[in-house]
């Protein structure tokens, strides 16, 4: 027990330490039995993946690196400047970057039809972004592996080797690999994520009238379904938006305002058939790649959406 | 947290205010349900470490019934204070109709505070109760109600509360005959 408690403390005033950079993690590739070659087969073999093996070296230098080598090449005055070469993945990872772009767009469009391409943009941007590849990047193993002036590596490095080991599948003719490298690392990502939240849409209401006037219906009316403890700090108001005289959304809210927002979000993700009752997003076992082979038309825009036009396109495909 | 989750989670743990007319019910019978209600058992998030339960507005409170001659036989036991000492000592019993003469809320108020278990929690519970003798409940109280909780007993109508009509019309069994001399 006091040992447990020993190694803790020593573990928090370490910690402490690194914090304040009055100590350095050490690298692991500082270690005397570190083997460059066995730990790069071994990602690949982890991840069941061909890399290239000239390419997946690319794929790990970052430019940071680059520039300190050269500039203690240059310091030890070793010769031209033409014989000291490393590629940064820098192009590794446009390619990769490219390629993931597409790739989740039109898997997005396939996964939520009914959404409007504004929405569909938000996701992809929200699955492109520096935190959640960064974060697959580094569960996937790349930390020690990655040649960079910082350690650990930055979460801009982080998402950048992801996306060159894209490039890498890319450039080594692997497409559809590669396709199936980012359903399985990058789309999951979506879990437990409220993607209603990931889109956030301005203006509700606004949108609301929109498609309904697409629609060729009414304009929406806001009712208050009931309240309780209205005199109280705990007040709760539930309001109904009706349509022609028919509930299309409900939403709870300690205002009457807020809850008339909440109940025109709840109409607008019914329209967007991403409600609570919702069908599971298609990942893993559940996702056949040859369903989004084709590279599927941008969805209706939020302002010329309406249900008939996203079934009558979903019946043409 | 999202929106959604925002508003889901305030509009599960806000409070809900009741209403129970007790005219003509059982005083007993009624704190059992009334109770269940202060505590919160009748939600699905309940759990007894969580504080969940709701208001309850009790209305005619002057009229709840007893049964047989419980008004008489039951007892109300409090103490003035007074030592033993003293002439008789402080203990008093009172019967149920005393009580309910002097305050004619507390034989339903206390019937909720015996059925409930005694603990730290009893008081905080027991403040969610509002009991009125009448149907006049101030309107700071009544503008937060929103549900109502069934009584135990469905309320018979008095025979005075039928028309002429409706106490022609009902069925008889027989005919009384001509020579029979009604009151």
């Amino acid at each position: 027990m006091s040992k447990e408690l020993f190694k803790r403390r020593v573990q928090i005033r370490t910690d402490e330490l690194i914090r304040h950079g009055r100590e350095q993690i050490p690298r692991r590739s500082d270690f005397l039995e570190w083997n460059y070659d066995s730990e790069l087969y071994a990602f690949s073999v982890r991840l069941g993946e061909n890399f290239d093996d000239s390419k997946i070296r690319e794929a790990f230098v970052d430019q940071s690196h680059v520039e300190m080598e050269a500039e203690r090449h240059r310091a030890l005055e070793m010769g031209s400047e033409d014989e000291f070469a490393i590629t940064s993945n820098d192009r590794l990872a446009e390619v990769g970057s490219t390629f993931l772009s597409e790739t989740l767009e039109s898997y997005v469009r396939v996964a939520f039809p009914f959404w409007p391409e504004e929405g569909v943009q938000a996701l992809v941007a929200f699955l492109n972004s520096n935190e959640v590849q960064a974060e697959i990047s580094f569960h996937i193993g790349t930390r020690d592996l990655i040649f960079a002036k910082d350690y650990p590596p930055d979460m801009p490095t982080y998402a950048k080797v992801f996306r060159a080991l894209v490039g890498v599948l890319v450039e080594s003719g692997h497409e559809d690999q590669a396709k199936r490298f980012i359903y399985d690392l990058v789309v999951p990502q979506l879990h437990v994520q409220d993607i209603n939240e990931i889109w956030d849409i301005k203006d509700p209401m606004r949108l609301l009238m929109t498609i309904l006037k697409n629609e060729g219906k009414s304009e929406p009316e806001s009712r208050l379904l009931w309240v309780s403890g209205l005199d109280t700090i705990m007040a709760c108001y539930h309001v109904g938006i009706y349509v022609d005289k028919e509930l299309i959304g409900q939403g709870p809210g300690e205002s009457a305002e807020i809850a008339e927002e909440m109940a025109t979000r709840d109409a607008l993700r019914r329209m967007f058939r991403s409600d609570e009752s919702m069908p599971m997003i298609p990942m893993g076992d559940y996702l056949d790649p040859n369903q989004i082979k084709a590279g599927p038309k941008a969805n209706l825009s939020a302002s010329e959406w309406s249900q008939e036009k996203v079934l009558k396109n979903l019946q043409t495909i | 947290m999202s929106k959604f989750q925002r508003v889901q989670q305030w509009s599960s743990l806000a409070r809900t205010w009741w209403l129970y007319d007790a005219q003509w019910q059982n005083p007993f019978q009624s704190a059992k349900k009334i109770t269940r209600v202060l505590q919160g058992l009748h939600k699905p998030i309940y759990s007894p470490t969580m504080d969940v339960g709701d208001h309850v507005v009790v209305i005619n409170s002057q009229d709840v019934a007893l049964l047989g001659r419980e008004w008489q036989m039951r007892v109300y036991f409090h103490h003035t204070g007074y030592p033993k000492t003293h002439y008789k000592g402080g203990a008093r019993w009172i019967p149920a109709w005393e009580l309910h003469s002097r305050d004619p809320t507390l034989v339903l108020w206390k019937a909720c505070y015996n059925n409930l278990y005694g603990d730290i929690h009893r008081k905080g519970f027991m403040a969610r109760l509002h009991v009125y003798p009448n149907s006049e409940v101030p309107d700071e109280i009544l503008c937060n109600v929103s549900g109502q909780i069934r009584p135990v007993k469905p309320v018979p109508k008095k025979l005075e509360e039928y028309s002429p009509e409706e106490r022609q019309t009902f069925p008889q069994l027989w005919d009384f005959p001509e020579s029979y001399t009604q009151r």
